[in-house]
């Protein structure tokens, strides 16, 4: 609870770029920046997983998560969010499905409208969210006004071929953000019966396809992956921290799955010794993370400095 | 910094943008924040029909089953009961069942109606039924650890305790043979070494009932229900400790 409550409105920085601050600053603020074609585009990556049904706050009866999380009060945040930032993206990374009788009554339904209603862009798939079947999600779908993106699921041979993409490629004022999904290792997790004859693809591989091909076939500025690999175990099986090691172009991985309260973000190097970043919110819907990267417009490989720069405070307003 | 940009401009023929900075938040979904009341709206009627739902009544208790760690307990028999008989329209070979911990089991059924809602109360893991074909050795296991935790959520397997040892054994109604190979039903909770019960780890078979437990116990109500029959408490001396 204590832990909860410490991470409202904790704001950290979590790519350590540090010493070049003040020449930033310097530049955005002279007349030579705008001279030089200087643009910074701000982009909002809000983010929740393992929504588990949870439509309303968690009841109040003494439970450790008591009057937490609710979806009527997550819509009114990123509502204002909207509001103030011009790009937002929001994600979820999977097990929309089950743990209230929500889910048991009405089969995902109410889920996938009220995601809908709150203008999710993109979603993947969780274990649960194979709970009543490939035709029980299929039902549901035509609920859901948002893509679900699956990569490593092969799904030819189920009545889901054709209904997830792979990949989506988003805008953002110039901007192109790569995203796709990985999904975890059905056997074992699923019953079989429930997701028939869906073909499980290493995610390492198909992972490691998916980033070059948006970064460098699709030209995207940034690459997240949303995941329902887990956080991280104890023994080698595959999680985000050995996605993260393991790939390359991956910028940002979405976790889910282990329902890991990180307090933030973790950077992990990738094979390319260039940052991953790892982030995941819980679980039911208790937090809603929000990641803001600044961009700048440039040309060829030359990087620009870097700083950080607090939300709110107009850099390029 | 500004002879940096200006080359930049100069070859930006190709427009690229790359991440100068980041930073993180996370914010706390509680009761400090306003809730949207349109998706309140919206939900309402998906509410009010939950809730009939979780109010309809499945069966009668024709008493109490308080939830408790005695040695035998009608609610663990009443459950386990279930769990074996309704695997059994499955598997007719299924000849006991050990479905959960005295822990698993969250809440004591009440004398009088039982609503959907007092099942998911009994049982709010959406645990499955899990059938395996386990080695005597791997029985006496589990014989062992009902005996040593004075007693479990069992049918179809009886026994006496004494100085936290099992004996007079009987498996469906025959002495136990740990040289036989035996079928039993359990939850893939337990099945996946929940609870550390490593006499469940290595089966020689293993299929799923494909059915989650609180359907199975639901099934069972219904059933009762459905040919005038109350739940009724039942201690039928399946697991006796021996005064010492």
């Amino acid at each position: 609870m204590e832990e909860l409550l410490s991470q409202m409105n904790s704001r950290r920085d979590f790519l350590k770029k540090t010493g070049a601050a003040a020449g930033l600053f310097a530049l955005a603020g002279s007349p030579l920046a705008a001279f030089a074609g200087q643009e910074t585009v701000q982009l909002t990556i809000l983010h929740t997983n393992d929504v588990h049904s949870r439509i309303e706050p968690f009841p109040m009866d003494g439970s450790r998560n008591q009057g937490l999380g609710g979806v009527a009060r997550r819509a009114a945040l990123i509502k204002n969010i909207r509001a103030e930032q011009k790009n937002v993206l929001l994600l979820d990374a999977g097990d929309i499905f089950q743990g209230t009788p929500y889910f048991n009554m009405f089969g995902g339904e109410l889920e996938f409208k009220l995601m809908s209603d709150m203008g999710y862009d993109a979603a993947t798939m969780g274990n649960h969210d194979f709970d009543n079947g490939i035709a029980g999600f299929v039902k549901q779908l035509p609920h859901a006004k948002f893509p679900f993106l699956v990569s490593n699921y092969d799904f030819s041979n189920t009545d889901l071929k054709g209904r997830t993409q792979p990949y989506k490629i988003f805008k953002k004022q110039g901007i192109r953000i790569g995203v796709f999904g990985l999904g975890l290792e059905l056997k074992g997790m699923v019953d079989k019966k429930n997701y028939e004859d869906t073909v499980y693809q290493d995610p390492i591989v198909k992972g490691n396809e998916m980033a070059s091909f948006l970064k460098n076939d699709k030209h995207c500025d940034m690459v997240i992956c949303l995941s329902h690999l887990g956080y991280k175990y104890k023994d080698n099986k595959v999680s985000d921290q050995v996605l993260a090691k393991s790939t390359r172009n991956i910028d940002l991985i979405i976790g889910g799955h282990t329902h890991t309260f990180l307090k933030a973000p973790e950077t992990v190097m990738n094979q390319d010794g260039k940052p991953t970043t790892i982030n995941q919110v819980g679980f039911a819907g208790i937090n809603l993370g929000r990641l803001d990267y600044f961009f700048d417009r440039q040309s060829g490989k030359k990087k620009m400095l870097a700083s950080v720069c607090p939300i709110g405070e107009g850099l390029y307003a | 910094m500004v002879l940096a940009c200006s080359l930049a401009f100069v070859f930006s023929c190709n427009r690229h943008y790359s991440v100068k900075s980041n930073e993180y938040k996370q914010y706390g979904v509680n009761q400090e924040l306003v809730a949207d009341s349109s998706l309140i709206k919206y939900y309402t009627p998906f509410k009010a029909k939950m809730e009939a739902e979780m109010n309809r009544v499945v069966g009668i208790a024709s008493d109490e089953m308080p939830k408790s760690n005695d040695p035998e307990t009608a609610l663990g028999n009443f459950y386990a009961d279930a769990i074996l008989i309704e695997t059994q329209k499955v598997n007719p070979l299924v000849e006991f069942s050990f479905p959960t911990t005295k822990g698993g089991i969250r809440n004591s059924i009440q004398k009088g109606n039982i609503t959907v809602s007092h099942v998911f109360e009994l049982m709010p893991f959406d645990n499955e039924g899990v059938i395996l074909k386990l080695s005597g050795q791997s029985v006496q296991k589990i014989i062992d650890f009902l005996a040593s935790s004075n007693g479990q959520p069992v049918s179809g397997i009886r026994m006496k305790i004494a100085n936290q040892k099992a004996y007079d054994v009987t498996i469906a109604g025959k002495p136990f043979d740990i040289n036989k190979e035996y079928i039993m039903v359990t939850s893939d909770y337990l099945a996946n070494n929940g609870d550390d019960q490593s006499s469940l780890a290595n089966p020689m078979e293993r299929k799923n009932v494909g059915k989650l437990i609180r359907t199975m116990l639901m099934d069972y109500i219904n059933e009762q229900t459905k040919n005038g029959k109350k739940i009724t408490p039942k201690i039928d001396g399946r697991i006796i400790v021996a005064n010492e």
